[in-house]
């Protein structure tokens, strides 16, 4: 049988960075990777949706968000939904037990039967800390998912919450469905047991960049393929125009490389570099470039002027005598590039940026 | 650096004239008009040149244009490091590419110095600094700086420098736009604005806090409305389930009464039976019992007779004494009467007409003795041969169309053979003649070869010859006739061909003559050309060869008579063919007469005779049988009426009655009748006893429960197996009722107790009126959440726009920071500069100035643009005397500052002329103070302005 693994959800994100009218469309995007994700699962016959955690962003997410995603669940009765909650949403009460085919776990082992397929899950709390590994029994001969939400670490490390991985190994376990990571990976932790993070379905901020989706399970031919599941790219870019040698130049590279990244993304573009030539015009520039393309750009300029202070350390005038001042004293880098920038560019009559 | 003497060659109003100067002051008072100004104008010129006429202005070149018009030029001597030089210049009146300036030492060696730099050479300064320092005039006493003398003054950039208050003033108007200290303005400073937005915002959060708190509040009554509505549903729910149970024990009740009514309706027919009903088995029984009735009943009726059926029934077993005539014997009668039919058809029958009438005909004809075989195959013989016959007639008819070319050549007559051998003397001897004639012109050659063309012809005539005889021989052995011809054609060419071959083998020999003879001979040729050409004439012949033409005539003579004899007995056999033929056709056509068949050809004749023969043939043999058939019909015809007859005496029908169809349908149907009555009658018996047999079997069972048996059993049966449905079917209902009732009561959980429970008033309509309104809260306290919601959808992003304004104020500080940073490294740079090139400007400055004015010293400032800035203001409050003698001051520090090595000479041409007394007095104290390191050249108008 073909099973669906995501985690991370994190529904109700208030996605504070973007302006209002992106906020309010991420949001809604975010409601609708659910249902796409549903959607997903029936058109290719999938019954099961193993949710592993954090499908709320906290405890108190909007009642019209909680709805509509218990409303999804409720209007797809033939596909069962396996909800186990993570450190964001352990404090969510979940009252549907109207829902026939939202199935539930709390702090013990909790088991969910298809077949030979077994699905056991465990909400991580102070009691269960180091009692989860070995009261988890299974049947060697059954295909055993296990499902938990947390931060994987070795043995040796004690944070809290955090799994202790090296503890499942050899306990007939074929696929431990994680959560909490928000992004894609998997690995082998002994001959039968892989243990994978699906990431999140959609990313939401600059941190969260890369390729999104959920893991899809086949059981009978134990593969466990990641799919591409998020309609937005997010983008963080960092361009170095240092080796530009005009603003039209570096107008030119930035403007190639937007043209490369699929438009209707959420972009976040760094511009760094040092240059000897006069760059004001081109953030405005960029800024109008990137404006039309994406769903949403911040551009960050962390350009800055090359001073050739060899010209200048014999140079018998005013903007000499401050440059061999400034050399003169100790300051940090950015503060002695932010000062030699602001004097030049008073000495070239022009007014200081803020 | 010292100006030693100035010598003008002619220069405005001067000619030839020279000036020795001092070395410290020259001071040279004379009045208006002298020429000082000239004479500085010269030096001046002699040093920089002159500039080129400009039509705006009247330049020194115009205005010094010598009065006399001579050379416009001069020399000047001066020491210069160390060394003397003399200028020499001659200046143009108009161009100053047309002016020459030659440098050179003291011993007259030209130093070949740039004559436009010479000047800016000596003085490193243009023309233009020099006027601002060095030359002084009253016109220009205040001092300007220019490029040249910042460069000399060690090479400041001015626009820096100029620039640094506008620095100043920008980073103070930036420092204040990020950080007003005095809150009195109304543009706030970007830190406040972002403290009051900071400010705005937390109280925004505040209130979003408060609300945060209120929702919580809010979902809390959300599900205390939820609840209360969900504690009401379930209450009317009870009450409705309550009600339904009240429907439930009513319909339960009804269900009891169907029952009994059910137990009603078997008891009464329980009535009808005291002793009861046949059980199922005896009802099956019956069942059966009663069909076999019903069928028993049918047969009856199918086989009982009607007073019709009776009476004829009757009719028939008297008529028959109920024998019913066999299928057989109908079958026989049937058959006995077609072949008697058939017979009687047959005896009727005459042979045919038409083939009767065309025997006749052919008995007529043949007489009745028919042609006998061998007298055909002669008369088929006879008919091949009248047809060879024809043919050989047609191909004898041929003529070869040589022969009618022969005809036509021998048309007159035919040459007789005693002609041709006179024409043949005539011919030798012409020819003999014209041998001896050739002897002269011919050669023998052309006579041989005439010979031998004549004996080529020969020797084709005599191969075709050949040919026709060997293929004569050939076509005998396919036609008799043609081969014949053929043989004697061959023939007829050969013999003739050998004869002239010999004979033109003969001569051969040419007699030879002489000349005399010629023309004799040419006479007689003549002559015989004319007889003999006259003689071929007559047989077509116009050649020239007689010789050829004799031999073509012998020739033609010879075949026209043998084709012609060949002709002729072609001819003749014609005529025996066509005797022969004729005896034939009349032979045939007797024959053929005489049948009556002639034909248009004797071969249809032929045909149309065998093909009578054969119809003869034919048609008696037909006739003979056809009487055969009858009389055998005939006989056919007693034997059957006896079998009739026969069969009629078995049945006692009148042996007599002729037999027809009609008859023997009409016996079988009688015989059919009785024999289906007689049937009929048998199974009615028999079903009589079968009903019998049914009844008894009935009574036997209806007896049991006193019931008897009816007339009509069908009936009786329908009624006792209703009944006895009826009653099963009542028995079953009830049974199922029962447990349906019961089964009702256990479901619906139906207990003796809810019998006993009166209803409640129950208000439903209250308890609906209720949820509404509660559902109408709660729909109030959703949006209001909604609300609430919608409000701390912001909480985040202002937590966040607070994070980023407190980010920008620190940048903000810190930029404000960097800008008084800035600031000061501006200062401290400016004051650096300042100290390192105008500090000592300054100090010359004010060391002149001192002289001038103490107060000034104290407050003076000079700028990096030379300009002389008074702290308080005081330069405001400087007369223009007082200026002037401040600017002289700044000349001269300019000057200090400008020549540390090798100090220049400066000419003054009366520049304090618009000074008054004191002023004056100081001015001149400044130039004495000058004068003790710098050679000055004083040129003053009066007495009170001179330098004493």
């Amino acid at each position: 049988m073909k099973i669906i693994h995501t985690a991370d959800l994190h529904i109700g994100s208030s996605f504070k960075e973007l302006p209002e009218n992106v906020r309010k469309i991420r949001k809604i995007e975010l409601l609708k990777s659910f249902q796409s994700l549903v959607d997903y699962a029936k058109n290719n016959s999938i019954k099961v949706i193993l949710l592993a955690g954090d499908i709320f962003d906290n405890d108190k997410v909007n009642k019209s968000d909680k709805e509509f995603f218990y409303d999804i669940i409720s209007n797809n009765a033939d596909i069962d939904f396996l909800y186990l909650r993570g450190n964001h949403d352990i404090k969510s009460l979940i009252n549907r037990t109207d829902i026939s085919n939202l199935k539930l776990f709390n702090n013990d082992w909790k088991e969910y039967i298809y077949d030979n397929v077994v699905i056991s899950g465990i909400e991580l709390d102070d009691s269960n800390l180091t009692s989860l590994y070995t009261s988890l029994n299974l049947n060697k001969n059954n295909f055993n998912i296990v499902m938990i939400h947390g931060q994987i670490v070795n043995s040796i490390s004690n944070p809290k919450y955090d799994i202790k991985i090296d503890k499942f190994k050899d306990k007939f376990i074929d696929y431990i469905a994680l959560g909490h990571i928000h992004s894609y990976s998997q690995n082998a932790l002994d001959n039968r047991t892989i243990y994978a993070y699906p990431g999140c379905l959609q990313g939401r901020g600059f941190d969260e960049t890369g390729e999104k989706g959920f893991i899809e399970i086949d059981t009978e031919a134990k593969t466990y393929t990641f799919k591409k599941f998020a309609k937005r790219e997010i983008y963080k870019v960092e361009l170095d125009i240092s080796s530009t040698k005009s603003e039209y130049e570096a107008y030119i590279l930035v403007k190639k490389k937007i043209n490369s990244l699929h438009s209707d993304a959420i972009i976040q573009l760094i511009i760094k570099g040092k240059v000897d030539y006069d760059f004001t015009n081109l953030e405005l520039l960029v800024k109008e470039e990137i404006k039309e393309n994406f769903l949403y750009s911040e551009i960050k300029m962390n350009v800055i002027k090359k001073v050739k202070y060899q010209d200048y350390e014999n140079d018998i005038s005013l903007r000499g005598e401050v440059i061999r001042e400034i050399l003169k004293r100790d300051f940090d880098e950015d503060t002695k590039n932010e000062i030699l920038s602001d004097c030049l560019k008073l000495l070239d009559g022009e007014e200081i940026d803020l | 650096m010292r100006l030693i003497s100035a010598n003008i060659k002619n220069f405005g109003k001067f000619s030839d004239y020279k000036i020795d100067l001092n070395n410290n002051i020259t001071n040279c008072c004379e009045e208006n008009g002298f020429g000082k100004t000239t004479i500085a104008a010269f030096i001046k010129a002699m040093l920089f040149g002159l500039d080129k006429n400009t039509s705006k202005i009247l330049s020194d070149r115009a205005h010094y244009y010598p009065f006399n018009g001579k050379t416009f030029g001069g020399s000047l001597t001066l020491e210069y490091q160390q060394k003397i030089i003399t200028i020499n210049r001659i200046f143009d009146k108009k161009s100053p590419t047309k002016d020459v300036a030659i440098v050179s030492d003291e011993h007259g060696n030209n130093l070949k110095w740039d004559p436009t730099k010479i000047g800016e050479k000596i003085f490193e300064i243009d023309s233009d600094s020099f006027n601002k320092t060095l030359f002084i005039s009253s016109s220009n006493l205040s001092f300007e700086n220019t490029t040249s003398i910042s460069q000399k003054l060690n090479g400041l950039v001015n626009s820096d420098c100029e620039n640094y208050d506008d620095i100043i003033t920008k980073i103070d108007s930036t420092l204040k736009s990020i950080n007003r200290k005095d809150n009195r303005s109304s543009t706030k400073s970007k830190i406040k604005e972002i403290d009051d937005k900071i400010f705005e915002i937390k109280k925004n959060i505040d209130n979003l806090n408060i609300l945060r708190n209120i929702i919580d509040e809010k979902y809390s009554d959300y599900k205390n409305i939820e609840k209360e509505i969900s504690d009401l549903s379930k209450k009317r729910d009870w009450i409705y389930n309550r009600k339904v149970v009240n429907e439930k024990i009513n319909q339960y009740l009804n269900k009891q009464k169907e029952l009994s009514q059910i137990e009603d309706e078997l008891k009464k027919i329980n009535e009808k039976y005291p002793l009861g009903l046949p059980n199922q088995d005896e009802m099956n029984q019956l069942k059966i019992y009663q069909y076999n009735d019903y069928k028993l009943l049918n047969r009856l009726e199918e086989y009982r007779f009607s007073q019709k059926e009776q009476n004829e029934f009757v009719n028939l077993k008297n008529k028959y004494h109920s024998i019913v005539i066999s299928e057989d014997d109908l079958n026989f009668l049937k058959q006995y009467e077609f072949d008697l039919s058939t017979y009687r058809e047959i005896d009727n029958k005459e042979f045919d007409k038409e083939k009767s009438d065309k025997l006749n005909h052919l008995i007529d004809v043949f007489k009745e003795k028919l042609p006998l075989e061998s007298e055909i195959t002669d008369i088929e013989k006879k008919i091949s041969q009248y047809k060879i016959n024809q043919l050989n007639n047609s191909s004898s008819a041929f003529i070869p169309t040589e022969y009618k070319k022969l005809k036509s050549e021998f048309y007159d007559y035919i040459p007789s053979q005693e002609e041709l051998d006179q024409i043949k003397e005539k011919v030798e001897y012409y020819q003999e003649l014209e041998v001896k004639k050739k002897n002269y012109i011919n050669s023998f050659d052309n006579i041989v070869s005439k010979n031998k063309t004549s004996q080529t012809i020969e020797l084709v005539l005599l191969i075709i010859g050949l040919v026709s005889i060997v293929g004569g021989l050939i076509l005998f052995a396919f036609n008799l006739f043609p081969a014949l011809i053929t043989t004697i054609v061959g023939v007829v060419l050969v013999i003739p061909s050998i004869i002239l071959l010999i004979k033109n083998n003969k001569s051969n020999n040419v007699p030879i003559i002489d000349k005399k003879e010629l023309s004799n001979i040419n006479d007689e040729i003549i002559k015989l050309e004319n007889n003999l050409r006259n003689y071929f004439v007559q047989f077509r012949m116009s050649e020239s060869d007689y010789l050829k033409n004799y031999n073509r005539l012998v020739n033609d003579r010879e075949d026209y008579l043998k084709i012609k004899n060949n002709v002729d007995l072609r001819s003749k056999y014609k005529e025996e063919i066509e005797k022969q033929n004729k005896q034939l056709e009349n032979e045939l056509t007797n024959f053929f007469t005489k049948y009556a068949c002639l034909q248009n050809t004797f071969e249809s004749s032929l045909i149309e005779i065998k093909t009578m023969i054969n119809e003869y043939k034919n048609l008696s043999k037909e006739k003979e049988i056809f009487n055969q058939q009858k009389f055998d019909n005939k006989k056919k015809i007693n034997e059957t009426t006896k079998l009739v007859q026969s069969i009629f005496k078995k049945y006692a029908i009148d042996e007599n009655t002729p037999l027809k169809k009609d008859f023997i349908n009409f016996l079988s149907n009688e015989s059919s009748l009785l024999k289906y009555f007689l049937e009929k009658n048998n199974n009615f018996q028999k079903q009589i006893e079968n009903k019998k047999k049914n009844d008894s079997l009935i009574i036997e069972i209806l007896s049991k429960y006193y019931i008897s048996l009816n007339d009509d059993f069908q009936n009786q049966y329908d009624i006792i197996k209703n009944d006895f449905d009826t009653s099963k079917r009542l028995i079953n209902n009830i049974n199922r009722k029962r447990e349906e009732n019961d089964n009702y009561k256990l479901i619906n959980n139906i207990s003796e107790e809810d019998f006993k429970i009166e209803n409640d008033i129950l208000n439903l309509e209250e308890i609906n009126k209720q949820i509404q309104e509660l559902n109408y809260d709660l729909n109030t306290k959703s949006k209001e959440i909604n609300e609430v919601e919608q409000q701390l959808d912001n909480y985040d992003s202002l937590v966040n726009e607070i994070k980023e304004l407190t980010e920008k104020k620190e940048y903000y500080n810190k930029k404000y920071h960097n800008l008084e940073i800035t600031k000061e490294i501006f200062n401290t740079a400016q004051e650096n500069l300042h100290k390192k090139y105008i500090g000592p400007m300054e100090n010359s400055f004010k060391m002149y100035a001192e002289k001038i004015n103490p107060i000034v010293k104290e407050d003076a400032k000079i700028n990096f643009s030379f300009d002389v800035k008074y702290l308080n203001g005081t330069k405001d409050h400087l007369s223009e005397g007082l200026k002037t003698c401040l600017s002289l001051c700044m000349r001269f520090a300019v000057i200090d500052n400008m020549y540390k090595s090798e100090r220049p000479f400066v000419i003054l041409d009366d520049p304090f002329v618009h000074l008054d007394n004191e002023n004056l007095y100081k001015a001149i104290n400044v130039l004495k103070e000058l004068s003790k390191n710098t050679q000055i050249i004083y040129f003053s108008c009066h007495e009170s302005r001179s330098i004493k």
